[in-house]
């Protein structure tokens, strides 16, 4: 089993390494990076492993912003010695932790429910948990929601905000809509969305639809006060948007 | 703080300088109007007069205003201060204007001008009420600066002690990842390694705890049989806790960090010793108490007791519940009761 240890003091990574070995003598120890930059060397030529530990503060920033422009397939079990919002945010996501000093005990845990989840968990599915990791964390180094990734069949299917026209609840399920008319189900409400997703490139413009702004196709004065929109792809009920956000509309638009 | 006596300095000569002249013209433009086209040493007299009547109201009044607040600082003797300063300058006025109408025109300068009673005093009156209200409100006005400066400058300063409190403690990052060098550092140790992990366990759960209202006994009890290993490996069987708690007790709540500070003040208060073991008994009690007991043998050179440990519990308990918190001293055993609270 390949295993990654990222892990900026040298103490630390030598003593977990050690722990490793003394619980599974078969684990191999792949690589042990220090850094953001080394890290993204790593990744960047070789197949993601089988398990990776992570320190959260490394010298060159925090470990999140790897995972952030990597969307890695393997499981992460993050090290900390003292990250309050990080902690708290592994507790809501399932992520496992393990707290420094790292306890034999606690690391043979983790290791054991790593091998239990393996048999069933597909690469795809550990992407997505970080994915969501990075969504809740306040702290994971992006004021906004840049990438989607959509899960298609086995693959793993990453879409950059620039590709996306706008969000639409259909049937109680929240659609992504591609500017090639092309669909996918988006895990996420609404609500998630409009604080995930950046507000100078997104608006939300009713309960039904969040849009970007080249899908703004045409502004149509309706009654009432209020505004009909043809949106590029169309769409196949009217969308209109109320008299109450019609001028903070129209602000957006004019940026 | 800043002596408030200090605090009277007046900045009122440009006012002064302009305003005796100015007050001595109006007035002898009103009362003498009819004569003002004659431009006569008559009118010049009344001038003067009404310059040196001005004069002396003013100044004795706003000596007489320096003094009132000079006597009476304080903001809640104000209204004191007002009735004694209004009374006096009100004298003041009428005997200046009193003597300077019958004494000084009509015995000195025997000018017989036709007056009713008091004219002077009555002519006056406005022109000072308003010159003192004037004073007041500019006196007031520059006090409630100063005050809003002072109020400033001491939120200002609480923020930095604050931070003061903030850089003196130690970075918890800092505090954790030493102690996982320790661990690398010492190896194989395993007597080490326990010891470490059973500290870095008191510490987090006093960082991550120490602002709730409440934890399970559960936890409570874990971190002090964490914090009970510390100080068994430091006195061995000196020192022996006996725990006798009901399995379905532990999900009740409990202050955090309240077991271990009396635990804590038995160490600290209590001889440990071979021929005098210290013995903590902590006990499910009836009504709900959680009840910690310790033989009492004090040491005798100890620093007196500074009660803010215990004073503290008695404190959040206050908050937390009705119930009290019970001390039950002895000359054997001191025992504090602590109730338990539901979920």
């Amino acid at each position: 089993m390949k295993t990654l240890i990222i892990e900026d003091e040298y103490p630390a990574a030598e003593r977990l390494q050690k722990l490793i070995r003394s619980v599974d003598e078969t684990i191999e120890i792949v690589g042990v990076l220090e850094s953001i930059e080394a890290a993204g060397k790593w990744f960047s030529t070789n197949r993601a492993p089988d398990l990776i530990f992570s320190d959260i503060q490394l010298s060159d920033g925090l470990s999140f912003q790897i995972f952030e422009t990597f969307s890695v397939k393997a499981p992460i079990i993050f090290t900390t010695s003292y990250d309050e919002y990080a902690i708290k945010a592994f507790k809501v996501k399932s992520i496992d932790y393990l707290l420094k000093p790292i306890k034999l005990q606690e690391l043979e845990a983790a290791l054991g429910k790593f091998r239990e989840m393996r048999v069933h968990a597909s690469p795809v599915d550990y992407a997505l948990r970080i994915e969501s990791l990075l969504d809740a964390l306040p702290t994971a180094g992006r004021k906004y929601k840049t990438r989607f990734l959509i899960k298609q069949n086995d693959q793993l299917l990453p879409i950059s905000q620039d590709e996306i026209a706008y969000f639409i609840t259909a049937n109680e399920m929240v659609c992504l809509v591609r500017k090639d008319g092309k669909q996918h189900l988006a895990d996420y409400t609404l609500d998630e969305l409009d604080k995930l997703l950046d507000p100078r490139l997104f608006f939300r413009l009713n309960r039904q639809l969040i849009a970007a702004m080249p899908a703004i196709h045409k502004i149509h004065s309706h009654f009432n006060g209020k505004l009909k929109l043809d949106l590029k792809p169309e769409t196949t009920q009217e969308v209109l948007v109320s008299r109450e956000k019609a001028h903070l509309f129209k602000d957006w638009m004019e940026g | 703080m800043e002596n408030p006596k200090s605090i009277v300095r007046i900045n009122d000569r440009k006012a002064r300088l302009v305003g005796i002249p100015a007050i001595s013209l109006l007035i002898t433009g009103m009362v003498h109007f009819d004569e003002l086209h004659l431009l006569d040493t008559g009118l010049f007299k009344n001038l003067l007069l009404a310059f040196a009547n001005t004069f002396l109201l003013w100044e004795g009044n706003r000596l007489i205003f320096i003094y009132a607040r000079h006597h009476f600082p304080q903001y809640h003797q104000t209204s004191q201060r007002i009735v004694i300063q209004s009374v006096v300058s009100l004298a003041y006025t009428l005997l200046v204007s009193v003597t300077m109408d019958y004494w000084f025109c009509q015995h000195l300068l025997h000018i017989n001008q036709e007056m009713s009673l008091l004219f002077g005093f009555r002519l006056a009156l406005i022109p000072t009420a308003v010159v003192t209200l004037i004073y007041e409100s500019v006196y007031f006005f520059e006090s409630w600066k100063a005050n809003v400066k002072r109020t400033e400058a001491l939120a200002r300063e609480n923020v930095q002690s604050q931070l003061e409190v903030l850089k003196n403690q130690l970075d918890p990052h800092f505090l954790f990842n030493s102690l996982n060098t320790l661990a690398a550092l010492i190896d194989e140790n395993t007597d080490a390694q326990a010891y470490l992990e059973r500290l870095s366990d008191v510490y987090r759960y006093v960082l991550v705890n120490r602002d709730k209202t409440t934890v399970s006994l559960e936890e409570e009890m874990a971190f002090l049989n964490a914090y009970i290993y510390l100080n068994k490996t430091r006195f061995r069987e000196n020192l022996q806790v006996e725990t006798h708690i009901a399995a379905a007790a532990y999900r009740q709540q409990i202050a955090p960090l309240s077991v271990q500070m009396l635990v804590e003040n038995a160490i600290k208060h209590n001889v440990v010793s071979k021929d005098k073991p210290l013995i903590i008994k902590i006990s499910h009690e009836e009504e709900n108490y959680l009840s910690v007991e310790n033989n009492v043998q004090e040491k005798t050179l100890f620093e007196k007791s500074t009660k803010v440990g215990l004073q503290n519990i008695i404190n959040r308990y206050g908050l937390l519940t009705e119930r009290q918190v019970e001390i039950i001293r002895d000359p054997a055993f001191f025992r504090v009761r602590i109730p338990l609270l539901q979920n």
